[in-house]
Parts: C-alpha cells; sequence; structure tokens
C-alpha cells in the first residue's frame, strides 16, 4: 500500500460514488462555493481515502467463477474479461448471474513506488 | 465582523499577538488574527517581522517568523536577488541568535521553516543551502552564500557542532525535506527546487551519520531518535522521486549500517523498527544485498530470539508487536530467495514466521501479530503456486521444505481459529468480535489457496482431524474443522475422491451431535454444520442416502430463535439442489411445514425459504397432475392467510391472538407490543403474499431452455392444467390489493410474484396468460402506490411478450401505452415522481424500439405530442436517471427505421418536426447545462444525429448560435470549430471527447481540474 507521502491511483474517480463527487464539486464550483484548488484537493483526498477504505475497511467478500475469455497485462495494469460469471456472496444467501464481467487491477504499489 | 484599526505602533503589535496566545473569546481572537493578517499582507511586514524578532518574548519571535513565511510566500517575486539574500543572511543569523538568547525551541524550528520556505522561492540563491546552513552554526555567524567556497569539507563542520547545533541542523534537514516533499514534483515550477534538494544529499548524508553517533551526553538518544525521523522523511522522498537517482539513494544507503545499530538501543528500538518495516514494506529495492544480509544476520542473533520470545509470549497490548511486524516485513521483501533457498538460515527464519501463528492469547483481542502474520503466509502460499506452475521445466527442491513450513502453518490456523469458551467470548467487545469473525474468514481464504497446491490431501487432512476430535469430544477442534472444510466448498468438484473424503465426515456421528439440543454441543459448532451441509448441498445430489439425516436436522432447528434462519437458508439450498430426489416426499414436506407453522411463532424469513425449499421440490415432479395437486395443497394453506386477512380487516372483531393463525400479523419478537387489528391484518396478508412470491419462485424452472427469437411457430403454452389456479391468484392478489389499496409494499410484493412467471419459457401456475398481466397493469389508476414499481414491471412484463409468440404482442402494448402516457401526464411536472419518470420512458422507448407502429397509432393523437415533449422536458431537466432514459429514448427515436412506407414517412414528418427540438436539448446540455457525468450518455443521441439525419448540420447550428445557449465562455469561432469537428467525426466515439472539451470551454477553466 503507498504510503501518506505518496500518490494514489485516481481510478476510482470513475466509480458511482467518485462520478457524483465529481458532479457535486461542480455545483458548488458553479455556485462559487469553493475554488477549483480546493476541489482538487477533495478528489486527491477521495483517491487516497477509497484506496485506504478498500484496503482496510471492506470485510465482504464474496467468490465467482466463470469462462475466462481474455487477459492482457499492459502497462503494469492487468484486464481480465470473464464470461458466464456465477457470484457467490460471502453468507452465501445468494448468487448473482451476468454475462461478462471485465477486472482491471493495478498493483497496490504504483510503478514509481517500487 | 467589526474590523480593528491598524495599530499605531510596534508596542500595539506586540500586545495584540499576546492577546492572540492568551485565552479569549473566538471573535476577539478573529478580530485580532484580521488585524495582523492585514499588517502581514502590508509592504511593512518585512520591517514589522525584523522589529519582532528581537522581542524577548518567544510568541512574539514566532510570529515574526511566521510573518517572514507569509510574506515570502506572498510577495518573494518582489525581491530583488540581492535583497533575497540579505533577507537569507538575516533569517540564518536569528536561528544563530536564537541558539544564544534563550529562545524555546518552537522559535528556532519556526525560524527553520522560514529558511526552508526561503529555499523553495530562490533554490538559485542557495543551492547548497544545507552545508551553507551547517557552515553558519559551526562559525556562529551567518555568512554569506559565496563564502562557503572557504569552509571545511561538510563532514568536518558537523564533526565541530556541539550538540544543540547538530539538533537543529537535523530540524532543518528534516524540515527541508518534509516540506519540499509538499510540493509537486512534477510541475515545472518546483523542478529547480527538486532538483536543488538532490544536490543536498551528500551532506544530509555527513549530518545523519554523525546524528547516529552524538556525542555521549544525556540526550544523545533523543538526538539519535531525531536521527531516524530524518532519515525515515529522506528514504520516504527518495522513494517517491521517479527514477531514483544515485545522487540521492547512494548517500542515503551509506546510514542504513547506522541505523541497524540503532536496534540495540531499547528506547530506539520501536523507532528504529518502524523505520525498517516502513521501509521494507514500501521501498524494499531501497536495501542493497550486504544490507539484507545484515538484516539476516540479526535475525539469527539472541537479540532477535529475545525479542521473538517476548512477541509470542508478550503481551501485544503493553509490549507491541514491532519486532514480529520487522520480520514480516523482511520475510514478505524476501518471500522469493526464502522459498526457494534451502540453507538453515532462511529455514530458521521461515520456521519462526510460522511460529508468529501460534502466539499466546485468543485472536485479534490478545493476539495482535495473528492477521499480518497471516497475511504473510497467503503471499507465501500465492509465491509457490507462482513457482509451482510457472516453473515447470525447473526442479523443484524447495517444495519438500516449504510444505513442510506450510502444514505448521495449517496447523497452528486451525488451533488459532478456535472459538473461546462462551464466558470468555461473551466479555468482549463488538470489534474483538467481528475481528475474530474476520481473521477466520482471512484463514478460509488463505485455505483455498493452499488447495490449490495439495488439492484433496488438505481435505483428507481436515477429514481427519475431525474424526480425532469427535472421537476425544474436544468440541472446539471439532467446531474448526467444520470450518475448514466448509471453507473448500468452492474449490472441491464432483470428483470421486473428494466425495471419499467428505463420507468420512458424514458416515461419522456428525448428523447425531449435531442433533443433541440437550448437552455439550455449543451452539456454535451447530452453527457451523448446518453452514456445512449448505455449502455441501451438490455432494448431497450424489449421496442421498445422507439427505434424510441432512434435512431432519435442519427442520429440527427451524423453530430454533438462533439456529431457526441458517437451517431455513440450508433447507432451501438443499432442496433446491437436490429437487428432483425429493419429489416422493413432497407431501411430507408440507406437512412437515403444517406442524411447524402450527407450533411456535415460526420466523417470516425462515418460513419463506422453507416454502421456497418446497415449491421447487414441487417444480420437480414430471408428472402434470401430481404437480397440479400437491401444488394446490400448499397453496390452500396460504389461501387460508389471505382469506383470513381480508376477513379480518372487515371484522376486527374476530381477532384472537391466542390463535398461531392470528398471531402471524405480530412481530414474533415483540409479542408483547400488539399493534392495531388493521395492522395485524396487514401483516397477516403481506407474510401470506411474500409466502406466494417464494412460492413463484421455487415453482421456477432451473433448466436451461433454447429461446429462439426469430420463431412464431412456437406454439402457445396450453396452461389449461393451471387455468383454474390462476384465476383464484389473481382474483386473490387482487382482493388483497383492493383491501390494503394504501400500502406500497402490497404492490410491491404482488409486482414480484407476476415478476417471477416473466422469464418462464414452460407453462406453470405462475406463468399467467398475457391479457391478464396486461389487465392488471391497466387497471392500476395513478393513485396506486408504488407506482414506479409498476412501471418497472410493466417494462419487464414487455421483454418477456418480446420472448414469446409475437401474435398478440401489438395488442397488448398498444392496451399498455395509453395507461403509460396516461400516468406521466397525470404527474405534475416530471420531478414530483423520478421513478415513474424514468419507468415510463423506458417502456416507451422498449415498445418503439420492436413495434413503432403500436407508438404511432396511439389515440389519441395529443398523447403521443405530450409524451415527446415530456420526454423533451426530461433531457432538458436535471435529473439523472429519468435524464438518462430520455437520452436513450432519444437516441432510438433518431435511428428509427420501419421497412413500411407509410409509416417511415410518418417518422420522418415526427423528426422533421422534433429534430430542431432534440439538437436545441443537447446543445443546452453540452454548452454547459448538464451534469459532467451526463455528458457521455447525451453523446449518443448526438451521434445518431449527426449520422442518421441530413440536417443535423443546420439543426445544431441553430441551436449552438440561439440566444438562449447556456454560455458566454465560447466564441462563435469555437462553436464553429465544435460543430465541424462533430459532424466530421462521423458518430466514432471521438465524438465524446470532443463533447466533453466543449463543455469545459462553456463552464470555463474553474471546471479543468479533474485529471
Amino acid at each position: 500500500m503507498a504510503t501518506n507521502n505518496t500518490n494514489f491511483y485516481d481510478l476510482y474517480r470513475h466509480g458511482s460514488l467518485g462520478v457524483s463527487l465529481t458532479d457535486a464539486l461542480d455545483d458548488l464550483i458553479g455556485a462559487e462555493r469553493i475554488d477549483p484548488q480546493l476541489a482538487m484537493k477533495v478528489l486527491t483526498q477521495f483517491d487516497r481515502i477509497v484506496a485506504e477504505a478498500l484496503s482496510e475497511k471492506v470485510k465482504a467478500r464474496l467468490t465467482f467463477k466463470g469462462s475466462l475469455d481474455t487477459y492482457r497485462f499492459c502497462d503494469e495494469v492487468w484486464t481480465f474479461l470473464i464470461k458466464n460469471v456465477t457470484f457467490k456472496m460471502d453468507n452465501g444467501a445468494h448468487t448473482v448471474q451476468v454475462d461478462k464481467v471485465k477486472i482491471v487491477s493495478c498493483s497496490a504499489k504504483r510503478g514509481d513506488e517500487k | 465582523m467589526e474590523h480593528l484599526p491598524l495599530p499605531s505602533s510596534l508596542a500595539e503589535v506586540e500586545s495584540l499577538i499576546r492577546a492572540l496566545y492568551q485565552p479569549n473569546a473566538p471573535a476577539t481572537i478573529a478580530q485580532i488574527q484580521e488585524v495582523l493578517q492585514r499588517l502581514q499582507k502590508s509592504p511593512q511586514g518585512w520591517q514589522l517581522a525584523q522589529s519582532l524578532i528581537v522581542s524577548r518574548d518567544d510568541n512574539i519571535k514566532f510570529y515574526a517568523a511566521l510573518t517572514v513565511i507569509v510574506k515570502l510566500n506572498r510577495d518573494s517575486a518582489s525581491l530583488t536577488d540581492d535583497e533575497a539574500k540579505e533577507l537569507l543572511q538575516n533569517i540564518v543569523s536569528w536561528v544563530l541568535q536564537s541558539l544564544v538568547d534563550g529562545s524555546s525551541a518552537f522559535v528556532t524550528k519556526k525560524l527553520c521553516s522560514a529558511l526552508i520556505t526561503f529555499f523553495i522561492h530562490f533554490p538559485h540563491l542557495w543551492p547548497l543551502c544545507l552545508r551553507h546552513f551547517l557552515y553558519c552554526l559551526d562559525i556562529g555567524r551567518s555568512t554569506p552564500v559565496e563564502s562557503l567556497d572557504d569552509a571545511l569539507q561538510t563532514n568536518l563542520i558537523v564533526g565541530n557542532l556541539d550538540r544543540r547545533k547538530l539538533t537543529v541542523a537535523i530540524w532543518f534537514a528534516t524540515t527541508l525535506v518534509e516540506e519540499v516533499g509538499k510540493t509537486d514534483m512534477n510541475s515545472p515550477k518546483y523542478v529547480q527546487v527538486h532538483e536543488g534538494l538532490i544536490k543536498n544529499a551528500p551532506d544530509v548524508s555527513c549530518l545523519l551519520a554523525r546524528g547516529f553517533s552524538p556525542p555521549q551526553d544525556s540526550t544523545g538518544t533523543k538526538t539519535q531518535g531525531d536521527t531516524l525521523s530524518c532519515f525515515q522523511a529522506w528514504i520516504l522522498y527518495a522513494q517517491r522521486v521517479p527514477s531514483s537517482s544515485d545522487l540521492l539513494v547512494r548517500p542515503l544507503r551509506e546510514l542504513v549500517d547506522y541505523s541497524i545499530n540503532c536496534f540495540a538501543d531499547e528506547e530506539l528500538f520501536q523507532a528504529t523498527a518502524e523505520l525498517f518495516s516502513d521501509v521494507l514494506t514500501n521501498y524494499s529495492s531501497f536495501f542493497t544485498e550486504a544490507h539484507y544480509n545484515s538484516l539476516s544476520s540479526l535475525f539469527d542473533s539472541d537479540w532477535a530470539a529475545q525479542h521473538y520470545e517476548q512477541t509470542i509470549h508478550g503481551s501485544h497490548q503493553e509490549d507491541g508487536i514491532s519486532f514480529g511486524l520487522l520480520m514480516l516485513a523482511y520475510g514478505d521483501a524476501k518471500v522469493h530467495e526464502l522459498m526457494a533457498r534451502i540453507d538453515d538460515r532462511s529455514s530458521r527464519f521461515l520456521q519462526r514466521l510460522s511460529g508468529l501463528l501460534a502466539a499466546d492469547g485468543y485472536l485479534v483481542g490478545e493476539d495482535h501479530v495473528f492477521v499480518p502474520a497471516l497475511e504473510f503466509w497467503s503471499t507465501f502460499v500465492e509465491t509457490m503456486i507462482d513457482s509451482t506452475y510457472s516453473d515447470e521445466e525447473q526442479t523443484q527442491n524447495w517444495r519438500p521444505l516449504a510444505d513442510q513450513h506450510l502444514k505448521t502453518v495449517i496447523m497452528n490456523c486451525w488451533r488459532k481459529v478456535q472459538w473461546p469458551p462462551a464466558e470468555v467470548f461473551a466479555e468482549w467487545d463488538s470489534a474483538e468480535r467481528a475481528g475474530f469473525g474476520d481473521a477466520r474468514k482471512d484463514v478460509a481464504d488463505m485455505l483455498q489457496s493452499v488447495f490449490t497446491l495439495n488439492g484433496v490431501s488438505l481435505l483428507s487432512f481436515f477429514a481427519d482431524l475431525f474424526l480425532q476430535s469427535v472421537a476425544v469430544q474436544s468440541w472446539a477442534e471439532v467446531e474448526a474443522s467444520v470450518f475448514c472444510l466448509g471453507s473448500l466448498s468452492d474449490c472441491v468438484s464432483d470428483n470421486a475422491e473428494f466425495d471419499f473424503e467428505l463420507s468420512k465426515v458424514f458416515a461419522s456421528p456428525f448428523f447425531e451431535l449435531l442433533g443433541e439440543t440437550h448437552g455439550p454441543i455449543p451452539l456454535r459448532l451447530r452453527q457451523t454444520g448446518l453452514k456445512f451441509i449448505e455449502r455441501y448441498c451438490e455432494y448431497f445430489e450424489r449421496h442421498g442416502e445422507y439427505l434424510p439425516h441432512a434435512l431432519n436436522l435442519l427442520f429440527a432447528a427451524v423453530n430454533d430463535p438462533v439456529l431457526g434462519g441458517p437451517s431455513a437458508r440450508a433447507i432451501s439450498t438443499l432442496c433446491s439442489s437436490c429437487r428432483s430426489i425429493l419429489t416422493g416426499e413432497a407431501g411430507a414436506f408440507i406437512r412437515q411445514y403444517q406442524t411447524i407453522r402450527s407450533g411456535q411463532a415460526l420466523d417470516s424469513w425462515a418460513e419463506e425459504k422453507i416454502i421456497l425449499a418446497i415449491a421447487s421440490i414441487i417444480q420437480a415432479i414430471t408428472d402434470d397432475s401430481r404437480r397440479l395437486e400437491v401444488f394446490e395443497e400448499l397453496y390452500a394453506i396460504l389461501r387460508k392467510d389471505f382469506e383470513r386477512s381480508v376477513q379480518l380487516k372487515a371484522q376486527p372483531g374476530i381477532l384472537n391472538l391466542t390463535d398461531p393463525d392470528f398471531l402471524r400479523g405480530v412481530e414474533p419478537s415483540k409479542p408483547q407490543v400488539v399493534p392495531a387489528v388493521e395492522e395485524i391484518a396487514l401483516q397477516i396478508a403481506l407474510r401470506a403474499l411474500r409466502c406466494l412470491s417464494s412460492m413463484a419462485k421455487g415453482m421456477q424452472d432451473v433448466k436451461e431452455n433454447i429461446v429462439d427469437l426469430d420463431s412464431d411457430s412456437r406454439p402457445v403454452p396450453t396452461n389449461s392444467s393451471f387455468t383454474d389456479i390462476q384465476s383464484d391468484i389473481t382474483r386473490l392478489l387482487a382482493e388483497v390489493q383492493r383491501t390494503f389499496s394504501y400500502s406500497g409494499e402490497v404492490v410491491e410484493v404482488i409486482c414480484n410474484i407476476y415478476r417471477a412467471g416473466f422469464s418462464e419459457t414452460d407453462p406453470g401456475p405462475f406463468v399467467f396468460p398475457a391479457d391478464v398481466v396486461t389487465d392488471f397493469f391497466v387497471q392500476q389508476p395513478f393513485e396506486t402506490p408504488r407506482l414506479g414499481t409498476l412501471l418497472s414491471t410493466a417494462c419487464s412484463f414487455i421483454g418477456s411478450l418480446y420472448r414469446g409468440p409475437k401474435t398478440f404482442v401489438p395488442n397488448h402494448l398498444a392496451r399498455l401505452l395509453p395507461w403509460v402516457i396516461s400516468l406521466l401526464q397525470a404527474l405534475q411536472v416530471p420531478e414530483s415522481d423520478t421513478e415513474v419518470t424514468q419507468n415510463g420512458i423506458i417502456f416507451v422507448d422498449r415498445l418503439m424500439s420492436r413495434y413503432p407502429e403500436v407508438l404511432f397509432q396511439l389515440q389519441p393523437q395529443n398523447m403521443l405530442e405530450f409524451f415527446f415533449l415530456f420526454s423533451l422536458k426530461v433531457l432538458d431537466g436535471k435529473e439523472p436517471l429519468p435524464k438518462n432514459a430520455a437520452a436513450d429514448f432519444w437516441s432510438g427515436f433518431i435511428t428509427l427505421k420501419s421497412e413500411d412506407p407509410g409509416l417511415q414517412e410518418t417518422i420522418s414528418n415526427a423528426m422533421g418536426h422534433l429534430g430542431p427540438l432534440v439538437a436545441q436539448s443537447l446543445v443546452q446540455n453540452i454548452g454547459g447545462n448538464a451534469a459532467r457525468s451526463e455528458l457521455d450518455k447525451l453523446s449518443d443521441p448526438l451521434k445518431k444525429l449527426v449520422t442518421n439525419q441530413v440536417r443535423a448540420q443546420s439543426w445544431l447550428e441553430q441551436a449552438l448560435f440561439h440566444e438562449s445557449f447556456p454560455s458566454k465562455q465560447v466564441t462563435p469561432q469555437e462553436k464553429t470549430l465544435f460543430l465541424r469537428k462533430i459532424v466530421g467525426l462521423r458518430g466514432s466515439r471521438a465524438t465524446n471527447q470532443v463533447v466533453r472539451e466543449f463543455w469545459l470551454a462553456c463552464r470555463g477553466s474553474n471546471f479543468t481540474y479533474v485529471s
């Protein structure tokens, strides 16, 4: 895991939480309630907190099975395309089936920090 | 807030500063701060700092240093080089003065910060800042930077420094790297600052080498502690520098041996261990092989053995686990070598690491080292897997030794996951309990990885442990064995050798043990046992001989307040999985259900699961008449509940709470709280509805049937055998909805019951004829609660119609469409119910995609006109989900084509009228009105417009130059360029980027902050 002084991936900004946060920041800037520098700091903080929360706080798990269709490793990023996937939740309560899943995974340590 | 006047004398300023640091009302402090900040920012700020610094009061001197920092940050550009050099000399002289005039440390530190601020603003004037500062400290006066040419070598200078000066120099070096590290090293503005900092690395090395061997006096340890902190700050900085240059890293590496020596000092041990753990974890390439060898020797020493013993047997709460974490960090950094080497030292080290999983005390609350140690061993296992499957050609002589360590690890984990006695567990707080549970899940994860390597032997290992533990009646061990076996359920296939191992467990007195409700068997073991049965439900499909034992056990536990839920879930999983071998027992299951019902108040959720289980067995009965017979038997039970609820609502006097059938409407956990009769009636109805919904789910076919979307020849399901029962169900549902017309939950569950049949291809009691479903929808008025859910169900119904025979589809759609649009018309504004708006638009979109003629034949015509304008209004609105639906609708509409010439002409005419309005709406959004997240969605109809409509360019042009265009930030030329790009891209993906850039240009530079 990256340390206090290091940068964090900004890929979670594209998730629904990050997108909603960015919209909210846009609204605040539009209403002249905050300036863009603060918005930038908020996003940087978001990158850090999401990474930390996912690493430390999230305890829910699931397992999944499917057919690996394509995989690649490019620029330190693994990408897997899996078809006919069955997700089994942690408590075994139910399963979820989907046709296709794309998994993008990056090293917890960024390239420049190894 | 009232502004204070600016002070007229230095004495007044000083008195304000003193007042600032006194306890005062927040408003007073804010006023003082405001006036002092005005002074700092004024042109006289420099003189003010100079005058204040000679004060004898530390607070005033501190404020003087702060003023210098503020002035540097605000006005450094106004200083000439000569003025800046003079300022530098002054600040250095103030630092030196603070060392002799008895100033407090915080004053000196603040002045050091002022020097660093100077360096950040003028790196070219003070390139070797540390060496110059050390030189000034050595000679005791501030000298020009140029005089550095005559200075001694840095190591000689630092050798001359006394303890106080050495400490100040280390503060300076620490603040220097920390403050520079806060600036953006990729920004051109700070490139020179970072380059300048790196040039100071050799001098830092000299300084810290001296800091690690300070003058021998009582404060030597404190200096070494400061030195360690400074060293750590520099390493962290080096880690962040892209392709760390030798100029920076080499001098720092020379200090590693000094820092290793700090381990020996008990007072410094903690800080040193943290430094090494941190660097090993985050920047393992910083250390050279020689350093790793030194650390390895250290771990093999008596000193390490002592610390290790303390970690294993000491109190983690009081003594910490720094040494354990240090070992793990080292192990993590060298995991591959440790695995691959078969020398004694590596083996000894791994043995100790596995021992960390066997420290004294219970997991998490007392034993803090287990979880990080388990993390290491998970990495170790992953490394073994990688090496095993990627180095197939090479001899794997490391494997036997690694397997041996792994065996110890598994054994230690098995011991650790054992639950403590109930009285110990009761004393734990919620965090400790949750931590214990999470650690068990971590163990389960690791076991799954180990399974990849060991396969059936791992299963066999735990099955044997189970049998041994049962023999000696060690219940905690039995539970741990069952837990570990259960954790492997996802890995185990239907292979005979796996079944053989599992049969060892199921053929043992396993079921008898778990069935003992009054005896020594702990509740935990029974819980884990039930989960274990559920996890291996596929095993029971192959070994039906154990199924009765399993089900008897589960049904016996249904009424248990703790085990009821898990056992009901297990029953449902098991029955669903083994449905085809249980069909003969369907009647027995129903009788069992009736017995449970008539006994204690059964939990509603558990009851639904049991109903689901029975229904899935009924579904598997191959004989139609027998299936219907059993179905009716179960349905009759629920039917009575429905009738009772309706009757109770009409005649509250019949309520009898001694009757279990009425008690179903009272929360079992709160039997003493009796709600109103009407509420009891509603709860009885809801419970019966949910059970019916479970029945509907259970009756769904699990076979995968082929759906031929293009075929029209598939016969209409002849569900005549179900006609009566279906009529009865729909009549009952209608009556319940009418009786409890105010309940949204009733509507929601009814929708779920209808939905269950939508995905079915074969006839069944819940596969209602399409006209029945259509009738259900069109009878719902606007006042029905959860209208959004109804519409969403109607959308699913369209999907189901499309999968069936096509003949009658247009008729159903033609009945549903006016109903949907009338609901939208009844909304005052689209935002008043976003769920209705969104699902209404989705419905029309789905209908239009396959049957556009139904849309254009809508009567009266003004309904269609209303809908078009409604969806444009939504596209102009701010609600994201309806807006997305509207964008999808218009994407579909723009590309709409028909082979029927008459219909095609209608579509073209409509497009001719609506095209300019759609273009206007899109341009308003892209011109700045849309939220950033909506741009991709809005780009879709824009791309479709460009590629499908010849007049798109002129429509877009009109919209771009219309007076209502929302932004004044873009010029007409930019608008023209945007249009040219959009048209030129012909709907390709790059349009999205062009749209984003134009939106940014319209919004202005304030919105470019997102990377």
